[in-house]
């Protein structure tokens, strides 16, 4: 009796622990957030980093941590310290603008005055507002 | 007669030039590692904003939390969520001088150590900090490095597991190109 009752549940405790371990330390490492299963919000770079300009703190609440789609015109290129691309767009005369960093190497080249769109994450406002993880749409 | 005003209106132009010289990056490394007993917590961000005047050594850095990137996605989002809370506090930034700055020539390659003294904020709570580093010059181009420690605790960054699977004290790695 005894034995029929603590064998199934030393069981489901077994099969639960190894799911809870599969879970922390092998799917999460696996499975990243993917921008693609995410609906992005559609904005144009300049009224983005107004928004950001004119009150952080609601334009926090609006598109921190959420995908944009964002549209503007290149006004710098350049790689970081891992050798990611990065992508400046915006306004060359304006305070701030958006600063992009691909997470692959873009496949065109891209270059200076072209009017780009590309899909990522907002991380938030610096001197530019950043967006991460992001890749080119058109 | 003319021209040597203009020679010396020259120098004093270039002189005030350099006087005003601000070094600046968008894309600086910083480094987080909270490992504690065998898990490896380490998130990475390449996004550090940073800037510094040569002549006074006035220097500021800002980074955004939600940017730190960590292998294991749970954390990344534990580390957000419960610890950090990065919609409530987005940032963290330090303002301060590079007391030692004469001693940093930069013209001629090498590497100079450095004492850094300002606010650290981060979590929404700023702390009176001294810490030391490096400023490695070449060609022109000044590197920073650095390493310390943030006590999570003096940051009021609470969360179950603190001081046992994660460290009560986080090691920061600094390394911006400027």
């Amino acid at each position: 009796m005894l034995k029929k009752v603590i064998l199934p549940l030393l069981i489901i405790a077994l099969v639960a622990a190894g799911a809870v371990y599969y879970y922390v330390f092998v799917y999460s490492v696996q499975n990243h957030r993917n921008i693609n299963d995410e609906d992005a919000i559609t904005v144009i770079a300049d009224s983005l980093a107004q928004h950001f300009i004119n009150d952080e703190a609601i334009a926090n609440a609006k598109y921190l941590n959420k995908v944009l789609a964002v549209k503007g015109i290149v006004i710098d290129t350049a790689s970081n310290q891992q050798g990611k691309a990065t992508v400046t767009i915006g306004n060359a005369s304006s305070m701030a603008n958006v600063f992009v960093t691909l997470s692959d190497r873009p496949l065109a080249a891209i270059k200076l005055n072209d009017t780009i769109r590309v899909k990522g994450i907002c991380s938030g406002f610096l001197s530019d507002v950043v967006i991460n993880d992001a890749t080119i749409v058109e | 007669m003319k021209k040597l005003l203009l020679s010396i209106l020259s120098v004093v132009f270039i002189l005030q030039l350099n006087a005003q010289k601000v070094y600046g990056t968008k894309t600086g490394q910083i480094s987080f590692n909270a490992t504690g007993e065998a898990v490896k917590i380490i998130g990475v961000n390449n996004q550090v904003d940073s800037k510094f005047v040569e002549s006074t050594g006035q220097i500021i850095f800002g980074v955004l939390i939600k940017a730190f990137k960590f292998e294991n996605q749970l954390m990344e989002d534990h580390f957000n969520e419960n610890y950090m809370e990065s919609t409530k506090f987005p940032k963290a930034d330090f303002k301060g001088f590079i007391t030692n700055i004469k001693e940093v020539n930069f013209s001629k390659n090498g590497d100079y150590p450095i004492v850094v003294e300002g606010t650290l904020t981060i979590h929404g709570v700023g702390n009176k900090t001294v810490t030391k580093g490096v400023i490695s010059v070449q060609n022109g181009v000044p590197v920073i490095k650095g390493e310390f420690a943030v006590s999570l605790k003096q940051y009021g960054i609470k969360g179950s597991y603190i001081g046992d699977k994660i460290a009560s004290d986080a090691s920061i790695k600094l390394n911006c190109k400027y």
